[in-house]
């Protein structure tokens, strides 16, 4: 059974994912951890821990970074993901799960350790966190299997035209990941700008009224209200990430090398694809480029249909 | 009154194609051809003018133009691939034997041109922004006797360099920010649109039916760029000509106004044209950028323009 941590910002589409990861048959998630990124750690960390519990799933939660490696900049609250996170859903508190006592640095390097080089990482936030364990335990890198992450985009961005917010929110721990050997599939705006969910996955979500289905029906009308206000579409960035690694059919991918812009008046956190070939560089990422979008949008509707069936069946 | 303009271009494949079709466009006066470093060497470029003139029988100024990129690198040339190596991929042009070259350097060329004509010149730019920005440093007026400046170069999203750069600005990112911060109205036609303005097998064909020297140059040209694309993923794109549509013909595209600038520092993104679409500066707009093109309307158009310019050709040659 493949075996995964769950590095993310709480957000919207990260819960989603986070569902979607949780419902799938064939692997594990061994811990979520939580960053600093949609919005402050301390909203981010209390959504991981309210959201495994209001899914009924026991696995370890975890605090991580609250500022990115340059300390220069916190979101806070704003239209893409409400004030704290999750859009206009209130989850209820969490009575029973505690949050785990190790930092996610710590957590990251134990399980890394623990799984002998089987360990697979879902990263859907800023690279913070994964940066920080590569630099402080020199052992770490090479016992993660895969890394997919939700971030950056060979073409454009949406927070400048270069760059993709993840990644321009902590450029700097993405540059260290992006050179760190830990093989790496890239989900990016280049896909996930088209993998917009529908009305109807809406209505067949809500045929049944249990936990996982009914936070994601309000999540995407939370969306498809954001858009009429003017936001951004019901777009599902991170739930590709995870599919980029369960159900990989889905799109299409190019090996490049790549790197990131840290430097750079406007282009600060660029995910620089080197498509010519110019730095005569071996490739270090797999970018997915192109997606087919009805593919993915059923298997997000099954994923979290079977995220209730395991863990409310 | 016809509209003055001087081209200033790094000839160049589509380059020829746009000289070739602004021949055509009977409302303007080409007051001159001004050569830059780019996609060759600009002795290359500026013998491809000189030659071009002469073989077309037109007596109009070429000049000689900058060799260097402001920042003096000298790694900013295209790929060989691209052009061919002196520019016009596998056509020869016979060597210029009567024109001769205008004695004055591209910025000064420019300058007293567009100082003759009283605020009414304007630039048709399809190369690295080089020689305007050597002649906005030598010539503090100049911004007042230019009209308006249309370039092929930049992108909103994307590049052709590499993932964020197009070739032109690329190859010398400060002088696209000097010219943006000039003042001078600008309108800019990157790869956003003009990468979708593919020529195929059907133009080739119209264009050489036309029997013209013009025709059979610019279909030899589209031949060339088409075949290129064995190559990887070139295409016979009308990069250069759609700048001279936005002059000439603006009806093809749609235009939006923003703030923009070149990125001149970044580890990868040097030569990035930051434009500012998501509304975020607190600057005043400086360039108009196109934004969506009516790619049949634009075909037609430059099918058209070379027509016309085979009939001209062919009665001044007589």
């Amino acid at each position: 059974m493949r075996k995964f941590v769950f590095d993310c910002d709480t957000g919207t589409d990260d819960a989603i994912a986070i569902a979607a990861a949780l419902g799938s048959d064939d692997i594990e998630i061994l811990g979520i951890t939580s960053v600093n990124g949609n919005v402050r750690e301390e909203f981010v960390s209390e959504n991981n821990r309210n959201l495994c519990e209001y899914l009924g799933v026991n696995v370890p939660v975890c605090h991580g970074a609250v500022w990115p490696l340059s300390c220069g900049f916190r979101n806070e609250s704003d239209m893409t993901h409400g004030k704290t996170g999750l859009g206009s859903i209130v989850l209820p508190e969490a009575k029973n799960l505690k949050f785990d006592e190790r930092i996610a640095s710590r957590f990251l390097y134990e399980k890394a350790m623990e799984c002998g080089g089987e360990l697979e990482l879902f990263v859907t936030g800023p690279m913070t966190n994964i940066a920080l364990t590569i630099i402080q335990y020199p052992d770490f890198s090479e016992q993660i299997r895969h890394l997919w992450f939700m971030g950056g985009s060979v073409w454009g961005g949406n927070v400048t035209t270069t760059a993709e917010f993840n990644i321009w929110a902590d450029p700097e721990a993405a540059h260290v990941v992006f050179s760190s050997g830990i093989p790496m599939t890239m989900v990016g705006l280049d896909v996930t700008l088209k993998a917009i969910m529908e009305k109807e996955d809406v209505e067949e979500l809500r045929k049944e009224d249990t936990p996982a289905r009914r936070l994601t029906a309000d999540l995407l009308d939370f969306m498809f209200d954001r858009y009429r206000r003017g936001g951004e579409n019901v777009i599902m960035h991170d739930a590709l990430a995870v599919a980029a690694a369960l159900y990989p059919e889905c799109m299409e991918y190019q090996d490049y090398w790549m790197d990131v812009e840290t430097r750079g008046e406007y282009t600060r956190g660029h995910t620089y694809a080197d498509f010519r070939g110019r730095s005569g560089k071996q490739p270090n990422v797999k970018a997915a480029l192109t997606v087919n979008v009805e593919m993915f949008r059923k298997w997000l509707v099954r994923s979290v249909e079977n995220c209730d069936r395991k863990y409310n069946g | 009154m016809k509209r003055p303009f001087i081209i200033d271009c790094d000839t160049g494949t589509d380059d020829t194609i746009a000289i070739l079709a602004a021949l055509g466009c009977e409302e303007m006066e080409i007051v001159g051809i001004t050569s830059v470093n780019g996609n060759v060497a600009e002795q290359h470029t500026s013998q491809n003018n000189l030659d071009l003139m002469e073989y077309l029988g037109r007596d109009i100024p070429v000049a000689h133009g900058a060799w260097l990129p402001l920042s003096g690198r000298r790694d900013s040339n295209t790929d060989p691939k691209i052009h061919g190596k002196t520019g016009l991929g596998n056509t020869e042009l016979p060597h210029a034997v009567k024109l001769q070259f205008d004695p004055r350097i591209a910025a000064t060329f420019i300058y007293e041109e567009a100082k003759k004509r009283n605020g009414e010149l304007e630039l048709l730019v399809t190369g690295p922004m080089t020689n305007i920005a050597a002649a906005l440093a030598e010539h503090d007026d100049l911004k007042d006797y230019i009209k308006h400046i249309y370039f092929m170069g930049g992108s909103t999203i994307g590049g052709n360099v590499n993932s964020t750069a197009e070739f032109n600005i690329w190859a010398d990112p400060e002088a696209l920010h000097a010219e943006l911060m000039s003042g001078i109205p600008t309108t800019m036609v990157g790869l956003n649109v003009s990468n979708l303005a593919v020529m195929a097998e059907t133009e080739e064909h119209l264009i050489r039916s036309y029997g013209s020297r013009e025709g059979n140059l610019a279909a030899d040209l589209l031949l060339y760029m088409m075949g290129r694309t064995k190559f990887g993923d070139y295409a016979a794109r009308m990069h250069d000509p759609l700048a001279l549509a936005a002059a000439i013909f603006p009806e093809c595209m749609e235009y939006e106004n923003y703030y923009g600038d070149a990125e001149c520092t970044g580890t990868y993104t040097r030569g990035h044209t930051a434009i500012d679409i998501f509304r975020k500066s607190p600057n005043e707009h400086n360039v108009t950028v196109a934004t969506k093109i009516n790619i049949p309307l634009f075909s037609e158009w430059l099918c058209e323009r070379i027509r016309i310019a085979g009939e001209k050709g062919e009665e001044l040659r007589k």
